[in-house]
């Protein structure tokens, strides 16, 4: 059997291709970007430290909360500030949300036509919808606006917050829990299609679901088989690199092994410690975390389960923020240079900022890692272990059940094209 | 028939695609009857064939956006630049070394979308407002006046054309708007020129640039005579009428009245150094000929329109009356020096303007006396009506004189500020035509009847 099949996989965020190549038993799938490259670690060579997050936010719209959070704190730390504890809280209540958002709208318009059982379901979009509309008005809230918010800046935040603006937060969260749960009710229902993927390791920032909330380096990176402590040192953990004669950089973990990371990387990682966690939702966890482990598929049932834990851990943030608390701290007048890094969880998984500075404050070197990178090996790895699987059934195949599988398991990973600047497409 | 939407996704973060994905934009899809036919985002694509309208995200950053670009202005009627991106280029046009020119690709660089293909209408923003795309969604649907975004930037650049008739032609890239064509062209009755367009693409124009006659132009010439840049010129050019004279095949110049009365008004000159002017250009014979002594055959009540203008025009706008219309012989073989720009389309025709250049040329010292060679006039028993307004009052009055000879002259104050008529020190046109009147007078009476040359009758 000889199948070359070409696919410009739709409804994720950007443009990218899946090509897969099929001869006798040896299958063989590569993920490309057609996006062009924007390059955006070059723009900001010479910039003020302040007009960074401004620029680095515009790589992706789809999460701006996150890169701007992770270069903010890669400022911070290059310009030896210590942000007070309010503004890291309100940070990561912004990311949180946006997490929330993602989810959302990618259980509710990406994936949705995948599953008849979701389409046919009048119940489910209109669920969907509210909550999304909720969770829009509450970024616009604290944001100032949906997208590219205009609200941050290292040091702080660029104007105080009223605490009736938290109230009003809390009030439409507390408005979508019944919906959030039905939502999960009606998603756990799903019967996924079967897949045993290999096994890669699970990273993600230690107990990144919770409330705790990194400040500075260094961090502490959990993964399903070992703990990493990651800083200057993140080159050699998050290695990138050619791989056989793929035209696409690729990420492996030291160099050498697949790994994954995102919504299913974190719920593993956090059932170990597991604080503040409520019993009912470590229960439905850990009920989950074999499959999680073994189907990627199984990310919708990931989104919708940490989308319910990120819904409790905020109401209980918040009702702690005080936001008279909330300040901004200026750089001192003597640096002479540094270095700093920001990890923080984006969406789709961990997003690492690195920005090099020089005395006038002033940005000589930058790099960005961002999570579609991250996994982009392991969507190929399951693919070719779906495709294999699909092989191996008795049912007769064909190539646009092939195709349809494949696109299908792309888009339960949820890669987002814009923050993959360095999946480079090369000359064909 | 609901409006067909598209979504076009170029290089950029996908954050003003982003924006729309809310419940408030695809609730207002449903209620504007819109059907989204083209978003990769949502897994619509392919199979539509055209777009009503196309909302394109993001600048052109490789061929492949090019291509995609190119095909969405291809299929769509209306074409929206939605974002920073489309509009300007992005965060991503700061960048000079191009790494994806290095790769190969040809465009490499960040260019806003206008660098390729016309753009309607765009929203400002990074990311867009979704209250101002929802805007312009409904003005466009329900074709109100469009003002969200405004036009702050000429964007757009809309090319200038050429528009001709037969005798005229109208360059708009030299217009400057003034509007002395437009008011011109109303006061002699043919509105055939308007403004078109709006805010900073106005210009003037026919209706849908169509050509000059079938917008109901009569080549009388006036907003040629009037325009202050040089925007509308006449097709023939006097150097190929001058080497005609040169090369000796036209030896006799006919001039009328009118002319020499507004050469004398206007390079304060002597009838004598006029004819001397002309004959120094290279004619042996000039006659003064006024086409009004093609009254004299008239019985009665007969229409004499002095040049085709006046035939276009009560032909156009009194045809009850063009059975009485007469028309005037004009010398063939000859040069026919009038006031009227109009006789170019006819016969050897120089304008009075033209020849005032001419004369100016020559240099007014070397100008002798000369007489002119013989004269044609009739200046008796004619009522002359200038102007379509005079002449509607006269022609509808029931108690028109029947026997008396009628002579229309269509150009407002009549043939003495006729369109080819020449340049005047003066700028206000009643004391030029108050001047000028004072001078035909003068060699009618004092000049060209005492010399005895008055013929009877027509010489053709």
């Amino acid at each position: 059997m000889s199948i070359k099949l070409t696919s410009e996989v739709v409804r994720v965020a950007g443009e990218s291709e899946i090509l897969v190549s099929i001869e006798g038993e040896k299958v063989k799938v590569e993920y490309d970007s057609l996006a062009s490259l924007r390059s955006f670690e070059s723009l900001v060579i010479g910039r003020k430290y302040w007009e960074v997050p401004y620029v680095v936010s515009r790589v992706c719209g789809v999460c701006s909360h996150a890169h701007f959070w992770a270069s903010n704190l890669a400022m911070e730390s290059a310009l030896g500030i210590k942000v007070d504890e309010a503004t890291s809280i309100l940070r990561d209540v912004c990311n949180k949300l946006q997490i929330l958002q993602n989810h959302i709208i990618h259980l509710g318009f990406l994936v949705l036509p995948d599953y008849e059982y979701l389409v046919k379901n009048d119940k489910y979009v209109n669920t969907l919808l509210k909550v999304n509309k909720v969770v829009n008005e509450a970024l616009r809230l604290l944001g100032g606006r949906l997208t590219n918010p205009n609200v941050y800046i290292p040091g702080g935040f660029t104007e105080d917050l009223k605490q009736s603006v938290i109230k009003k937060v809390m009030n439409l969260l507390e408005s979508v829990g019944n919906d959030l749960r039905e939502l999960a009710n009606i998603i756990l229902g799903i019967e996924l299609p079967e897949l045993a993927d290999p096994f890669p390791e699970y990273v993600s920032l230690r107990n990144s679901p919770s409330v705790t909330v990194p400040v500075e380096g260094p961090y502490v990176i959990d993964s399903s088989e070992n703990t990493y402590i990651v800083y200057e040192n993140y080159r050699e953990i998050f290695v990138e690199r050619y791989l056989d004669l793929s035209m696409s950089k690729k990420c492996l973990i030291n160099g050498e092994k697949v790994f994954h990371t995102g919504a299913r990387a974190r719920l593993i990682n956090y059932l170990r410690d597991g604080s503040g966690l409520s019993s009912e939702l470590r229960y439905l966890i850990a009920g989950y975390e074999q499959l999680f482990k073994k189907n990627p598929f199984s990310n919708i049932y990931a989104k919708i389960i940490e989308s319910l834990l990120i819904h409790e851990n905020l109401l209980q943030t918040l009702s702690s923020l005080d936001t008279g608390k909330l300040s901004r701290v200026r750089p001192g007048n003597n640096f002479s240079g540094g270095f700093g890094v920001g990890i923080v969880e984006a969406p789709r998984g961990l997003l690492i900022h690195y920005y090099e500075l020089n005395p006038e404050m002033r940005v000589i070197k930058a790099d960005i890692i961002t999570p579609t990178v991250m996994f982009s090996k392991h969507i190929e790895v399951s693919s070719e272990a779906l495709i294999k699987s699909l092989l191996a059934s008795k049912e007769e195949q064909n190539e646009s059940l092939i195709k349809r599988f494949v696109e299908a398991l792309v888009r339960a990973y949820d890669p987002c094209i814009p923050c993959a600047v360095h999946v480079i497409k090369m000359k064909r | 028939m609901s409006v067909r939407l598209a979504v076009v996704p170029l290089s950029s973060c996908d954050g003003c695609q982003y924006n729309l994905l809310n419940e408030e934009f695809l609730d207002l899809l449903k209620g504007l009857n819109v059907k989204l036919v083209f978003w990769p985002l949502l897994g619509l694509g392919d199979g539509a064939e055209t777009y009503d309208i196309a909302l394109v995200e993001g600048s052109v950053m490789s061929s492949r956006d090019l291509k995609t670009l190119l095909d969405a202005r291809k299929k769509s009627r209306v074409l929206v630049a939605m974002g920073a991106c489309a509009l300007l280029g992005g965060v991503q046009a700061w960048s000079s070394n191009s790494i994806s020119r290095k790769l190969g690709d040809e465009v490499g660089f960040s260019r806003p979308i206008n660098h390729y293909v016309k753009v309607d209408h765009h929203v400002r923003g990074c990311p867009v407002n979704v209250g101002e795309v929802i805007k312009l969604l409904k003005s466009l649907i329900s074709g109100d006046l469009i003002y969200v975004g405004g036009r702050r930037f000429n964007y757009v650049s809309r090319d200038s054309f050429k528009i001709s008739g037969s005798l005229l032609e109208i360059e708009t890239s030299k217009c400057v708007v003034c509007g002395r064509c437009v008011e011109a062209c109303s006061l002699i009755g043919a509105k055939a020129l308007n403004y078109v367009f709006k805010g900073i693409q106005t210009t003037i124009s026919t209706p849908y640039q169509e050509s000059l006659e079938s917008a109901g132009c009569v080549n009388c010439g006036l907003c040629f005579a009037y325009c202050p840049v040089g925007a509308i010129s006449l097709k023939t050019k006097t150097e190929d009428l001058l080497d005609k004279i040169r090369e000796g095949f036209l030896r006799t110049a006919y001039i009328e009245p009118e002319a020499l009365t507004s050469l004398i008004e206007s390079d304060n000159l002597e009838l004598g150094q006029v004819i001397s002017a002309i004959k120094q250009i290279g004619f042996t014979k000039v006659f003064i000929y006024s086409n009004l002594c093609e009254a004299r055959n008239s019985v009665g009540g007969e229409i004499l329109a002095r040049s085709p203008v006046e035939l276009s025009i009560l032909s156009k706008q009194i045809p009850e009356y063009s059975v009485y219309l007469l028309t005037p012989r004009i010398p063939q073989d000859s040069v026919y020096i009038s006031q009227c720009v109009s006789w170019r389309n006819v016969v050897n025709s120089l304008t009075t303007r033209e020849l005032q250049l001419l004369i100016r040329g020559l240099g007014m010292e070397k100008l002798d006396s000369e007489r002119p060679d013989g004269v044609v006039s009739c200046w008796e028993d004619v009522i002359l009506v200038s102007g379509l307004k005079d002449m509607r009052q006269v022609l509808l009055n029931p108690e028109k004189p029947i026997d008396k000879r009628i002579v229309f002259e269509a150009c407002p104050g009549g043939c003495l500020l006729g369109g080819g008529q020449s340049i005047s020190k003066y700028n206000d046109l009643t004391k030029v035509l108050a001047k000028r009147r004072e001078i035909l007078k003068k060699i009618t009476t004092e000049n060209l009847i005492p010399h005895g040359l008055q013929l009877k009758a027509s010489p053709f």
